[in-house]
């Protein structure tokens, strides 16, 4: 249930950040200086803080979805909850491999 | 029947059907869901980890020169957009109760789901731009 109320709204969210992420590439059409500008602003700590919240709102939210298709597919409602925890491990090794490296330029931004 | 109920009737039946939209919407959700995981990590690897982590115009320009690539975005891009307009979709239909608001939430999604895919599909195939 409450896994449910995650999905749905991890995946609002998620459609709230896609419609901003095409119109921010959407600067390409306007040349290198402006898509640079608009990059160096994104690359800026507090957005690279909140680009690891999207990578953990993204994980959790392909890795529940993973455990419904294995649900819906194979059955397994008897270990859902088992499965939960072993996907919600999966998505956290993950979330940890991947904030590392963002982190670390978000680390030697601040540096400079 | 008089000619408001039965409109009334029609529109009702329609916004029921458009709701969760059976079994090909659930099974489209979960092939596009499917897929959107293996590419929004090779995405997210490669915009993010690889290198610096810097997303600058020459680098995405080396990389919309390749055809390939071009179909790579446009697939996310297809993928990504169906499948977050038709989550939405679902929640309204869960969560909106009145016929008259499902219609104009339902327009609005249709209307900017067109827009944003436009967009999206200008910005991969018209990309460089002279």
């Amino acid at each position: 249930m409450v896994s449910w109320a995650l999905h749905r709204l991890s995946g609002l969210a998620l459609v709230a950040y896609l419609c901003l992420h095409i119109f921010v590439i959407h600067n390409l059409a306007y040349g290198p200086e402006r898509f640079d500008r608009v990059m160096e602003l994104l690359g800026s700590p507090a957005f690279k803080l909140m680009e690891i919240g999207l990578l953990g709102v993204i994980l959790y939210h392909a890795f529940n979805g993973l455990r419904v298709i294995i649900i819906d597919f194979w059955g397994g409602t008897k270990i859902q909850k088992q499965l939960f925890w072993i996907m919600m491990v999966i998505a956290a090794a993950l979330f940890v491999a991947g904030a590392a490296p963002i982190a670390g330029h978000l680390l030697n931004a601040l540096a400079h | 029947m008089s000619d408001e109920k039965k409109q009334e009737h029609t529109q009702s039946m329609w916004v029921r059907n458009t709701g969760t939209g059976g079994s090909r919407t659930w099974l489209f959700q979960r092939l596009t869901g499917l897929f959107i995981v293996l590419i929004i990590l090779l995405h997210f690897g490669i915009n993010h980890l690889i290198g610096t982590g810097e997303v600058t115009y020459d680098v995405v320009a080396n990389r919309l020169s390749n055809p390939l690539w071009k179909c790579f975005d446009m697939a996310f891009l297809t993928f990504a957009l169906y499948h977050g307009f038709a989550g939405v979709w679902v929640v309204v239909a869960d969560y909106v109760q009145t016929n008259s608001w499902r219609l104009a939430i339902y327009s609005a999604l249709i209307l900017s789901g067109i827009l944003l895919y436009a967009l999206g599909t200008i910005t991969i195939l018209g990309f460089p731009f002279k």
